[in-house]
């Protein structure tokens, strides 16, 4: 409101300093003016959330890059996995319709299977969810120690899936304090837990005689994916991953009643969220990474390709890996209990505390215009370096003081 | 006494046979050429040619999509012109390259211009060229339908009508119109009008994506989420590039409360195969039956491979196969859905009657015979449901004849690669074909028979009449209730089976006794919600994470969401929240 009043100000003081005498020209000035305001309505109508959306430059120097043709690896899937590499980003090469992913060389690093390659495509074009994995008691109640795994969007049985499964394991078993889980400097949640619901349980002064509950879980999630865009190259500024916490805190008959956030359970997701970087070696997270940025690098392109034939890659033959469909000692189910008294009722209240939870990769990419030429350049060194024959990756150099 | 043939007589027999074919030919090709265009209205690759050609070299890919689009629309492709309508907007062809803008001479140019500014956002400058296009050729029924709908998008079309007329419409056309004109009635907020012209666009065209998705929206307005979930997963399973289905199916998971997985969790195609049509819809009907009591879920009927498969994911799925038709013949159209369902789905066959018995097991044979054991598609079970009843004048005569000895060594070749077969038919039935069709099966290994008594009745009457001026007598059937609807009638009968060497006496329906043969029972029969172990994070409750105080879970939304409405044609998108009502 305070713009378009200075706006009206700053018109009034125009025509006080021009004074237009006749009423012809008042009439015309008015409806040049009102002809302006409503294409500019327009425009910004149409344009707008374009202009309005961030600019940013891309700063990184890719020393050792490597590019991967997607239609080459269709044509010669035989080497059955990427190079070892971080993936820094996407291309569409246009002129060989091609989708393209590069990134810095990193031989220590475990390159993605295909199979990760074709079901990345498989979960961005057919999949109704986001892939992920989901370990909860087998029972509606939780009463029993085997808890069953679930796989979706479209990682049953799959290496992802065994992934996904193998850091959620670890997760849990951090959580109820397993002592093989390692990794001491994070403290787990059980043991404080336990102490704080003892100490809860002493202090409770509830009439009520409903049990007391709490449900906690963690998900491995992707976080803020940041990346710039050009016409054909998306680039990744940021893609970090997440450990958060879903409390459920409530009595039996209401489940969720909202009385406030596990702040144990809060602190240890961050704890874990502030450890990945070094769980890497241990746990398949590295992969789980390149596999997200995958999964959003894929989705940008759909959108700019949508024509791009995915059939090779929903009949590729992905390898069956066996992974667990059901878990056992993963129940951590504490409860205490104080006697109630009441003048109708003289029971037990039960406080208690459950554990479940999963990963789930749904990357959201937050996406900023490019400020500068970086990208294009960057789009015009990856494809100059591409070589003439049929090869699937080849090597490139981005420095931005070259460039 | 035969006499020999002459060479004279050789030859006017060769010239007779010559000319006879020569003559059979030249009417069947007349007849081809001759033949109706009954679907397509508009010779559509030439009008468009004409209407681009020298305008440009190479035209945009969304050029190209749209008018494939309509093409498709117009020969009755819905899914086809679908997947090309939506792609083209993201493709977004450039308004100035397209020439149809200033040269737009004809009315199919016209229709694409008229369509190529609705997609830019120049709405009223697209309805003159529709108009104009529907002006010049009211018979381009594609024009009319675009009109409509972009009457609907503008919001210029007044009060819209309850019904609109379809009349003179081709079904792909009129469903894609009814959809138009249900985004109208949703609106303006009358969804019950809406899911009445949902309901018959999709009576018109059941695989119409965007008529799911739009029926999704309204059965939300109506706070039917489970429903509304079911329309919005199906649309995008025939529709990939129906990414806003995904979305609402996401959004509407979150508005329940919890995001659930999956609830069927598997693919499991039965294959129904018949010699026509009623024995098509006969044989659908128990195969249904035996799928609803076996899996508890309605099954999804298509007839078409891929759609099959694309839906799969969403229930179990009947695929209807021809049983008879030339390409049928020595199962040649088995083999070939074998060969595109092998490693992505489980099957079950059922075939009804001789002809599709035979052929459907000759496919079978052929694919067992040409695949490596761990390559082949994973047939569950193949049912032969009365495989000596004939199809067509043959069936309606006691005289024809059946060949079930072959089939019978057929089934049992199957039988022996692991595949369970299950023969059930009825014993004592009149004809001649029928006689020996217990004795066939049942000695052989591996096949289970389910015989049931004949439970027909047939009627005749003696007739006396004249014919050419002289006195004739004449047997008449007046009545012949044989046919496999009595059969596989929902009542339960008396069976005498064959399994194993050892024959029993059970009561039942043929379905109880089929289903047995289908797989294994789906467990999951409700709904499963991810985020909920022990009663739920149910309505109304919260959610606090790490990442702030309330609700914060990227996919649980903590208010009702904005369902995202498609147009059909256009794809243009528009976000309409739920309304009123309780979750």
């Amino acid at each position: 409101m305070t713009a378009l009043r200075r706006l009206v100000v700053e018109f009034r003081r125009l025509f006080l300093i021009y004074q237009p005498r006749s009423v012809l020209v008042r009439v015309l000035v008015v409806l040049m003016i009102a002809g302006l305001l409503e294409a500019g309505r327009h425009a910004t109508s149409r344009y707008g959330g374009e202009f309005c959306r961030a600019k940013a430059s891309y700063r990184k120097a890719i020393r050792q890059g490597l590019a991967v043709s997607l239609n080459e690896l269709e044509r010669h899937p035989a080497g059955n996995a990427l190079p070892g590499m971080s993936i820094e980003g996407v291309v569409w090469d246009r002129a060989e319709n091609d989708w393209v992913i590069f990134g810095q060389a990193a031989p220590d690093r475990p390159g993605l299977p295909l199979d990760a390659v074709a079901l990345a495509l498989r979960a961005i074009h057919q999949e109704l969810e986001a892939p992920g994995v989901d370990i909860r008691p087998a029972s509606p109640h939780g009463e029993e120690s085997l808890q069953t795994v679930r796989y979706f969007g479209g990682v049953d049985r799959t290496i992802v899936g065994l992934w996904f499964f193998q850091f959620d394991f670890w997760m849990k078993r951090k959580s109820l304090d397993c002592p093989d889980a390692g990794f001491p400097e994070i403290s787990s949640y059980g043991r404080e837990a336990v102490l704080q619901l003892e100490a809860e349980t002493a202090g409770c002064t509830s009439r009520d005689g409903r049990k007391q509950q709490r449900h906690n879980r963690y998900w491995l999630c992707t976080d803020n994916f940041q990346a710039i865009e050009d016409t054909d190259l998306l680039a990744f500024l940021t893609t970090p991953l997440r450990v958060r916490t879903e409390s459920v805190p409530g009595t039996e008959t209401s489940p969720a009643s909202g009385r406030g956030t596990d702040a144990l359970a809060v602190r240890f997701a961050d704890q874990l969220t502030a450890h990945l970087k070094q769980l890497s070696p241990a746990l398949p997270l590295s992969l789980i990474e390149d596999f997200a940025q995958l999964v959003a690098g894929f989705s940008w392109l759909a959108t700019r390709d949508p024509y791009r034939d995915l059939q090779p890659w929903l009949d590729f033959n992905v390898a069956v890996v066996e992974a667990p469909t059901s878990v056992s000692s993963l129940l951590m189910k504490a409860a205490r209990s104080h006697e109630i008294r009441r003048w109708d009722f003289v029971g037990e209240h039960i406080h208690e505390i459950h554990l479940s939870g999963g990963v789930v990769i749904k990357p959201r990419l937050m996406l900023f215009r490019s400020s500068d030429a970086s990208l294009k350049r960057l789009h015009k060194t990856i494809l100059e370096n591409r070589p003439q024959s049929g090869v699937a990756v080849w090597s490139f150099t981005y420095d931005m003081e070259i460039a | 006494m035969k006499a020999k043939p002459t060479r004279s007589s050789r030859t006017q027999c060769a010239v007779l046979i010559v000319l006879t074919a020569a003559v059979t030919i030249g009417f069947i090709a007349w007849q081809i050429k001759s033949a109706p265009r009954s679907r397509s209205h508009a010779p559509w690759p030439g009008l468009i040619e004409t209407t681009f050609s020298g305008d440009r070299a190479e035209p945009s890919r969304g050029l190209v999509s749209i008018a494939r689009g309509y093409a498709a629309l117009t020969r009755g492709d819905i899914l086809t012109s679908t997947k090309e309508f939506l792609r083209a907007r993201a493709a977004d062809p450039v308004l100035e390259s397209w020439p149809a803008l200033e040269t737009a001479t004809n009315a199919v140019a016209r229709l694409l211009a008229g369509d190529a500014c609705i997609r830019h956002g120049e709405l009223q400058k697209g309805l003159l060229f529709l108009e104009a296009s529907v002006a010049e050729d009211p018979k381009l029924s594609v024009a009319r339908a675009a009109r409509e709908i972009a009457l609907t998008i503008t919001g210029t079309n007044g009060p819209v009508p309850e019904f609109p007329d379809v009349r003179g419409l081709e079904n792909a056309i009129a469903s894609q119109l009814l959809t138009g004109h249900a985004i109208g009635h949703l609106k303006a907020n009358r969804v019950g009008l809406a899911l009445m012209a949902l309901e018959a666009a999709l009576e018109l065209e059941p695989e119409n994506p965007v008529a799911l998705n739009t029926r999704g929206v309204a059965l939300a307005r109506n706070d039917q989420w489970p429903e509304a979930v079911q329309n919005f997963e199906l649309a995008f399973r025939l529709a990939h590039d129906l990414i806003e289905a995904r979305y609402n199916w996401q959004a509407a998971q979150g508005a329940r409360g919890a995001l659930v997985a999956s609830k069927w969790d598997r693919s499991e195609i039965t294959l129904v195969t018949a010699a026509d049509s009623v024995g098509l819809r006969d044989a659908t009907a128990t195969a249904s039956e035996m799928v609803h009591r076996q899996w508890g879920v309605a099954p999804l009927i298509t007839k078409d491979g891929q759609t099959a498969l694309a839906m799969s994911r969403s229930g179990p799925i009947i695929l209807q196969i021809p049983g008879a038709d030339l390409k049928a013949t020595a199962g040649e159209r088995m083999l070939r859905e074998l060969t595109r369902l092998k490693g992505k789905s489980e099957l079950n066959v059922v075939c009804f009657g001789n002809e599709s018995c035979n052929n459907a097991t000759m496919g079978i044979i052929r694919h067992q015979n040409t695949t490596l054991p761990d390559q082949r598609a994973h047939i569950r079970s193949v049912h032969l449901l009365d495989p000596t009843e004939l199809s067509g004048w043959a069936g309606k005569t006691p005289l024809g004849m059946a060949e079930t000895k072959s089939l019978a060594r057929r089934a049992a070749e199957i039988s022996a690669n692991g595949v369970s077969v299950a023969v059930f038919t009825t014993q004592d039935k009149w004809g001649i074909q029928h006689i020996g069709n217990v004795a066939a099966f049942r000695e052989i290994k591996g096949v289970d028979l389910y015989v049931t008594p004949w439970k027909g009745s047939l009627e005749t009457s003696v007739g006396v009449g004249l014919k050419d001026g002289a006195l004739s007598a004449g047997l008449r059937i007046a009545q012949a209730s044989d046919k496999a609807s009595s059969r596989s009638a929902p009542g339960a009968r008396d069976w005498t089976i064959f399994r194993h060497g050892v024959q029993q006496q059970q009561q039942g329906t043929l379905a109880d006794f089929a289903r047995r043969y289908l797989g294994p029972v789906f467990a999951g029969t409700t709904l499963t919600p991810r985020f909920n172990d022990r009663g739920g994070v149910g309505i109304g409750s919260t959610i606090s994470t790490n990442a702030g105080a309330r609700i914060v879970f990227d996919f649980l939304p903590a208010r009702r969401p904005g369902l995202k409405l498609v147009y059909p044609i256009f794809g243009l998108v528009e976000t309409i929240h739920p309304g009123r009502g309780t979750l």
